[in-house]
């Protein structure tokens, strides 16, 4: 098992925000989980990345069978945990190339960074300036040289137009070793979808929908996208109970 | 001593070493300078003696360095270095100076030092101080600067350890149209250490423009910077830009801008910020998988990595490789 989720509760400042949480990621599952904004998704993620401002109330978090619910940010990404963040912060004077530096894959860095078009961002500070797509591109790219074993995408496809979501959704195709033989595959991932539009190109194994804080029902991703597109978000959470 | 490179000169107390210089590069004792240039845009201290340390850099007209030119001031025994500089680059000429100030002296020590820059017409320098004192070192370091007509002065200090005192002014003049200046300090201060930045730039002739950057950090130590622009003619630019990085609540900055307009179609401006260390860049690093520790330090070396987009990349690298080496994984 790669992620085991176990009646996680989380508040924010005292308030609650996920309530109850069940979820469980095999090797080379990948799994969706759509919802409204303000349902608690991002929420899930920074608390699976261990985002301290997320206090766990109850429940707990393991991760390849170690319980990581209190480990900090940088021992659960060391673990092979990494998140394409939504809104990442700009940090000024610290390049993307430097970063690459850090990790060590100068090397593997240029080809990565033309499949993502981003040539001309490789050498500017993180997130500077940055537009919506570019941003979403340099998550993943960052995702690249830290190589784990989840991914956890946050909203990839917001705010990038369909040429982009293609452009992104192959690569996530190459982080999740498409190119490999299915039995070999071992890693997994954990999107989050407003739309729906990563699914053309990223095959999803299960779905989930959110609503206030807590995970309803479990089912095929494609299915539910259809009942959400025709229902809309409390119609078909209602269909999953 | 602080070994940045293969020095033209080497000062040590007041004693001075004078290596062999590239072609069309004239390195002599300063009070060869000539009357043209000593003492003429500065004013002379009672402090200094009849007989003046110091060197006189001269890089003949229409000369190109691809090289940087090393000069280094070395405060071995003596409890007072008293240095006057001369450097002169001519028309059309290129060069990069680098400075590297240290001492050894366990007791206090003053270093008082005057220098005095004419870039001539079309000529471009480059001029980084590298300070490395110690905490017993007080440091007094008055800079003047004269440049002409399409001609370029870039400069760069930095200083990362201990020091008892630094006081620093400098004066620009851009006294020639299209005259243009970058001008950048970074500044890492711990206790008991405190500095006074004061930079002056007048832009008196039409078409120059000067940019001033300063990034100080304290850890303890005071920093006060106060930058000044001051426009004489007509088309000119100036910005100024002061950051301040609090990373306890030791320590003090204080950072004061000052814009001064005697015409109207000029555009300065100038941007201030101090705060501290920001959490969530922090954290959005260490999800990556990156220590706690080593995303402070790679903030804060962002932080201090001003892009100075005149100079040429080999520069660029000697700059980051004496970084490299003065950082001695401080941060």
């Amino acid at each position: 098992m790669m992620l085991k989720i176990e009646d996680l509760s989380v508040e924010i400042e005292g308030k609650r925000v996920l309530n109850h949480i069940n979820l469980h990621i095999g090797k080379n599952e990948r799994h969706v989980i759509f919802g409204p904004n303000g349902a608690g998704k991002s929420s899930l993620l920074m608390t699976i990345m261990g985002y301290p401002k997320y206090k766990v109330v109850q429940g707990r978090i393991l991760f390849k069978g170690v319980d990581i619910t209190h480990l900090s940010l940088n021992e659960r990404a060391k673990m092979g945990i990494g998140m394409m963040h939504q809104r990442p912060p700009t940090i000024k004077g610290l390049t993307l190339m430097r970063l690459t530096e850090v990790f060590g894959k100068e090397k593997t860095a240029q080809e990565a960074s033309e499949k993502l078009k981003l040539n001309g961002l490789l050498n500017r500070d993180i997130n500077r300036d940055f537009s919506g797509g570019e941003i979403k591109r340099s998550e993943l790219f960052q995702l690249f040289i830290q190589n784990p074993d989840l991914f956890m995408l946050d909203e990839p496809e917001s705010g990038v137009d369909l040429g982009n979501v293609e452009t992104m959704g192959n690569f996530v195709n190459e982080l999740l070793e498409e190119n490999l033989k299915i039995k070999h595959r071992k890693r997994s991932a954990l999107i989050i979808t407003h739309t729906g539009f990563i699914l053309r190109y990223v095959a999803a194994d299960k779905g989930y929908v959110m609503m206030n804080g807590s995970l309803i029902g479990m089912g095929n991703p494609f299915q539910i996208l259809k009942e959400i597109e025709k229902h809309g978000f409390s119609r078909c959470a209602e269909c999953l109970i | 001593m602080l070994d940045i490179g293969k020095n033209v000169c080497s000062i040590k107390d007041s004693s001075i070493d004078i290596t062999e210089a590239p072609l069309g590069v004239i390195v002599l004792p300063v009070e060869r300078a000539g009357k043209d240039y000593l003492w003429k845009i500065a004013s002379r201290s009672d402090i200094y003696q009849k007989k003046e340390t110091g060197v006189f850099l001269n890089v003949k007209k229409d000369i190109i360095l691809k090289e940087p030119l090393y000069a280094s001031f070395l405060i071995h025994k003596f409890s007072r270095q008293i240095i006057h500089n001369v450097i002169v680059i001519g028309s059309g000429a290129s060069a990069h100076i680098f400075t590297g100030c240290s001492s050894r002296r366990q007791e206090d020590s003053l270093h008082f030092s005057t220098t005095e820059i004419y870039v001539k017409k079309g000529a471009l320098l480059t001029y980084m101080m590298f300070h490395d004192w110690n905490k017993n070192s007080e440091v007094k370091s008055h800079t003047f600067i004269r440049v002409e007509e399409d001609a370029t002065f870039v400069s760069g200090y930095l200083s990362l350890h201990p020091v008892k005192v630094v006081d620093i002014d400098s004066h620009l003049e851009l006294c020639g149209k299209n005259a243009t200046s970058e001008e950048a300090t970074v500044i890492y201060a711990r206790e008991n250490s405190v500095y006074n930045i004061n930079t002056h730039a007048f832009l008196n002739a039409p078409n120059t423009r000067t940019n001033i950057v300063s990034r100080n950090i304290t850890n303890g130590g005071i920093v006060h910077t106060e930058g000044q622009i001051v426009a004489n003619a007509e088309k000119t630019k100036g910005h100024l830009e002061c950051d301040g990085l609090m990373l306890s609540d030791r320590g003090r900055i204080c950072t004061i801008p000052a814009l001064e307009s005697k015409v109207a179609d000029v555009e300065l401006s100038h941007e201030a910020a101090v705060g501290k260390l920001s959490e969530e860049e922090i954290e959005y690093l260490m999800s990556r998988g990156i220590s706690f520790k080593e995303a402070q330090s790679l903030i804060i070396k962002g932080f201090i990595d001003i892009d100075m987009p005149e100079l040429p990349l080999s520069v660029k690298k000697q700059i980051k490789n004496i970084i490299n080496m003065l950082d001695r994984n401080s941060f």
